[in-house]
């Protein structure tokens, strides 16, 4: 089931997608990445995504509203947002509207990695995290 | 499940309702025991470091420095403790001492005067007035000290995310609304405020290993890097530097190690002069 875990990555930094991606299918996801938000949403409206990574603080849109439209059209998603203004608030509000994780910038692709394999498991399905290596940061 | 901070003031009953939000949530209770470890590991007497957590600022009082240290080996062991999750602690001043952790649940337990004076008196077998003057006098002391060691006032109630009143309930149905409040999405444990803490114990633990040959040292950490910044008239730098770079190269969890000099101008100007 694991190399059908579909994961949404939004971030419009294009660095963190290119990053993000190739690690993602190391532990056998589909990943897609988007930087337009809009482009992201639309592909949300699509396709049920298992697992979304969005940054929170982007010029088209804020991504405590991508959690929030994900999470209406589908509940059991799994949201992990990302960004490199983490503040307490902005911590705790991501968590109240139904966020699965919070991760601050800059962030190696391992820590996110272990957050999806988190994320998985909550979903049932288990994932095994690729060998060491991947020390890069996003 | 939230690290739980729990505050008061004295004779409130804190104590209670704290011990009954530890066995309702099968949380272990961290509590002023901790000293006993704080002074064993850094050589400190137990009775400075309660008098550094409560003695506020007197001219025959404490010294600055010395408070200084006994907060920062406290503010070690006890960062070093939360980073384990899921516990209760009162009396450490964790409210005070860990920011910005978005799984810390600050509680402030109140209750009113006259309750607290009744429970004075009925302990310390005193008359109820005399209990209340004394308890008023405890209160400005601590706000005193709270100021001085962390520029906070205590009482604040801004400074919490919840105040619990004890004036129409008792402690048990204290207990149960930190409870209920402790299971809110928001105040559960998330990868960046799990590093967040991990970041300040790693800081606290270098900046007690610091404190006695560097006090003015100040210490960043992001991940396992840490940055020490020092003040030193230039011809004392290099050793201070060396010195630093031993003392928190051997503390556990240091990563890169960056030591910074800035120039004590002041120093230098008042040493020319002399």
């Amino acid at each position: 089931m694991s190399a059908n875990l579909k994961v949404l990555v939004l971030d419009d930094e294009p660095i963190v997608g290119k990053r993000l991606a190739p690690a993602l299918a190391k532990l056998g996801c589909q990943a897609e990445t988007f930087e337009d938000p809009r482009l992201a949403l639309e592909r949300l409206d699509q396709e049920t995504f298992d697992i979304v990574v969005t940054d929170i603080r982007m010029d088209e849109m804020d991504g405590i509203e991508v959690l929030e439209r994900v999470l209406k059209r589908s509940p059991r998603t799994r949201v992990i947002m990302i960004t490199g203004y983490a503040t307490l608030e902005v911590a705790r509000e991501s968590l109240a509207k139904g966020a699965f994780d919070f991760i601050a910038k800059p962030f190696k692709p391992r820590d996110l990695l272990e957050t999806v394999v988190k994320a998985a498991g909550d979903l049932g399905v288990s994932l095994q995290m690729p060998a060491p290596g991947l020390a890069a940061e996003a | 499940m939230p690290i739980i901070a729990i505050s008061a003031g004295p004779f409130s009953r804190a104590q209670e309702v704290a011990r009954l939000v530890a066995r309702e949530l099968n949380q272990p209770l961290v509590g002023r025991e901790l000293l006993a470890e704080v002074a064993a590991q850094y050589q400190a007497p137990e009775a400075r470091l309660v008098e550094a957590l409560e003695q506020g600022p007197s001219l025959l009082g404490m010294h600055k420095a010395l408070r200084a240290r006994c907060l920062a080996y406290i503010e070690a062991a006890l960062l070093e403790r939360l980073t384990a999750d899921n516990l209760v602690t009162i009396g450490l001043a964790a409210h005070l001492c860990v920011a910005g952790v978005a799984h810390l649940l600050k509680v402030r337990v109140q209750a009113d005067l006259d309750q607290r004076a009744q429970e004075r008196a009925r302990r310390e077998n005193l008359g109820e007035d005399r209990a209340r003057r004394l308890i008023l006098d405890e209160d400005k002391r601590l706000a005193q000290w709270s100021q001085f060691a962390y520029g906070l006032d205590e009482a604040d109630a801004s400074i919490y995310d919840l105040v619990v009143g004890l004036g129409q309930i008792e402690p048990e149905q204290a207990a149960d609304i930190i409870v209920r409040t402790a299971g809110y999405r928001r105040f559960q444990a998330m990868t960046y405020s799990q590093n967040h803490l991990r970041e300040l114990a790693l800081g606290a633990r270098v900046r007690a290993a610091l404190i006695e040959d560097h006090p003015e040292a100040t210490v960043g950490v992001v991940g396992s890097e840490v940055t020490v910044t020092i003040l030193a008239v230039r011809r004392h730098q290099e050793r201070k530097v060396a010195s630093v770079r031993e003392l928190a190269g051997g503390v556990a969890g240091v990563g890169e190690l960056k030591v910074e000099a800035i120039t004590d101008v002041f120093q230098e100007a008042a040493e020319t002069m002399r």
